[in-house]
């Protein structure tokens, strides 16, 4: 059999998580989505700038945003921020991403609304989804 | 002895004296203020001239000099334009202009001159002017040829003080343009390399997920393929922080020095003033508690660090103290010794205490703009 999508990408019933992937690099974004959605998980949209991940996080409403910290000029604190002061985008959990070293900004992670960190080069559908699953209520 | 055989005497003294040209000099070693300096060599001056006034004036960008500052007996030093009224001396020129009404001078009777100016010539460059002049006696006859070996000195002093100044500067921007390179280098491996690499990582994973569930030896290739990727970006990542901490941009010294911490093998104790300082500070701060941790952990044999970093005085002050084995010294082409230079490039200070058996502390001090 070829891989069928992995049973905990799907945190409802017959729904696969869907999320938004915020980079501002293109060979990124690319990478990502195929990967997740091979895993499983359904991704609604992919934005290389923070004012375009803020926009497509409030019509498409996705479970989970994954945001790269050093969107270009912006910050993905930044945007992380907005998107828990926004009440369209309150209750979508904010997972950031970076290929910079977890261990240097874990503070300012842990200072930020976003429920945790991923190092992109450990991006999977089964490292979001246990993010997602550990979000507070 | 006549005043003017006094005054000219003296002058000749004060002229030969190592002693004035030490204390100058160390004014302008330690970077004393322009104004400061025409001060304390009018004051040297000045004590010969029993009811005298000195100027000095500065030819300015519009060809035309313009006031250093005067200096009297009567304690009125000042730069007022008034006082620098008479000092009208061409660069080379010699003669005498007038005093100026009001500036604690009244001209002489006839005779010797009361009012001598001579011209500041700093590398072969006219510079200013310095005058002298007497309220209640006639300066003596060889008191052109006295100021002028004054001027002579004072221009020495000054083009010593031009050349500190320029090395200063050039120093401080060589420090800036290779703060600016690392940047721009980590930059680009973070926006290229690693964001390819990353990529194509999450490629092969995405490859491995599709071979099927029997091929178990293809996906452990792949598998194997992934996980070097992975070992490799772990790599590049620790170079690109080794070439520039961009943690400093994003979150300060605060976030950036408590990382640090966390990878220092010997327990640490931080306390780090909050705020945010100027790029090349924040970068020097980092990189002195970086070397002085990386050195704890190499050499002191310590079981504990102190890390602070506060501001006094409108300065920056930086202290690593171990509880380690001493006798740490500055040698050259070390770690150390790079740390001063790039302490000193900022106008800063890097000061090592460390006696055998007792501890070792790192003391860094660099002034924030504006101070
Ligand atoms: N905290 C310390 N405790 C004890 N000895 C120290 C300490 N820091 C430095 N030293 C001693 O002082 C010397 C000079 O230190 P420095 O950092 O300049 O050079 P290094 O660490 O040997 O080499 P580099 O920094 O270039 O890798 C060291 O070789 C070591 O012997
Ligand atoms: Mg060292």
């Amino acid at each position: 059999m070829t891989g069928t999508p992995d049973r905990a990408a799907q945190p409802r019933a017959g729904a696969p998580l869907t999320c938004l992937l915020v980079d501002d690099s293109p060979v990124f974004l690319t990478a990502a989505r195929t990967l997740l959605e091979r895993q499983g998980l359904r991704v609604v949209g992919a934005a290389g700038t923070a004012e375009e991940g803020y926009r497509l996080a409030r019509s498409r409403s996705p479970d989970v945003v994954l945001v790269d910290i050093a969107l270009g000029t912006d910050s993905g604190f930044d945007l992380a921020q907005r998107l828990a002061t926004d009440a369209t985008t309150a209750g979508t959990t904010v997972v950031l991403i970076s290929t910079r070293s977890e261990d240097d900004l874990a503070e300012l992670v842990q200072a930020s609304p976003a429920v945790g960190f991923l190092p992109k080069a450990e991006l999977s559908a089964r490292s979001v989804l246990s993010l997602f699953g550990h979000r507070e209520p | 002895m006549g005043d003017e055989a006094r005054a000219g005497d003296a002058l000749r003294r004060l002229v030969e004296a190592q002693a004035t040209y030490r204390r100058l000099a160390s004014l302008v070693a330690e970077g004393a203020p322009p104004a400061e300096l025409f001060q304390a060599f009018a004051g040297e001056l000045g004590e010969l001239l029993p009811r005298g006034v000195v100027a000095m004036s500065r030819y300015g960008e519009d060809g035309k000099l313009h006031p250093v500052g005067t200096w009297s007996h009567e304690g009125d030093s000042s730069g007022t334009d008034a006082a620098m009224a008479p000092v009208t001396a061409r660069p080379g020129g010699q003669g005498p202009g007038r005093p100026a009404p009001g500036a604690g001078a009244e001209p002489a009777s006839p005779g010797p001159p009361a009012t001598v100016q001579v011209p500041i010539e700093v590398e072969g460059r006219p510079w200013g002017a310095m005058a002298i002049w007497s309220a209640d006696a006639a300066l003596p006859v060889d008191a052109d040829e006295r100021l002028r070996e004054f001027a002579s000195l004072m221009a020495t002093i000054i083009a010593n003080a031009g050349s500190r100044a320029a090395l200063a500067a050039s120093r401080a921007r060589i420090v800036a343009a290779s703060d600016e390179a690392r940047r721009r280098i980590e930059r680009d491996l973070h926006d290229g390399a690693q964001q390819r690499l990353v990529s194509l990582a999450l490629a092969l994973r995405a490859a491995e997920a599709k071979v099927p569930a029997e091929d178990a030896e293809l996906r452990s290739e792949l598998s194997a393929v992934a996980d070097g990727l992975t070992e490799l970006l772990d790599e590049l990542r620790s170079i690109a922080r080794g070439v520039h901490p961009a943690v400093l941009d994003t979150g300060g010294l605060g976030p950036a020095l408590r990382a640090l911490g966390r990878r220092s093998p010997v327990p640490v104790q931080l306390d780090v003033a909050s705020g945010r300082y100027p790029e090349q500070l924040e970068v020097s701060v980092y990189y002195v508690v970086s070397e002085a941790l990386t050195n704890v952990a190499k050499h002191a044999n310590a079981s504990f660090v102190r890390v602070e970093v506060a501001v006094h005085d409108r300065a920056l002050h930086v202290i690593v103290a171990d509880d380690g084995v001493g006798g740490a010294r500055l040698q050259a082409g070390s770690g150390l010794v790079g740390l001063r230079d790039r302490v000193e490039a900022v106008g800063g200070s890097l000061e090592l205490h460390s006696l055998p058996g007792g501890g070792t502390s790192l003391e860094a001090l660099m002034p924030l703009p504006g101070s």
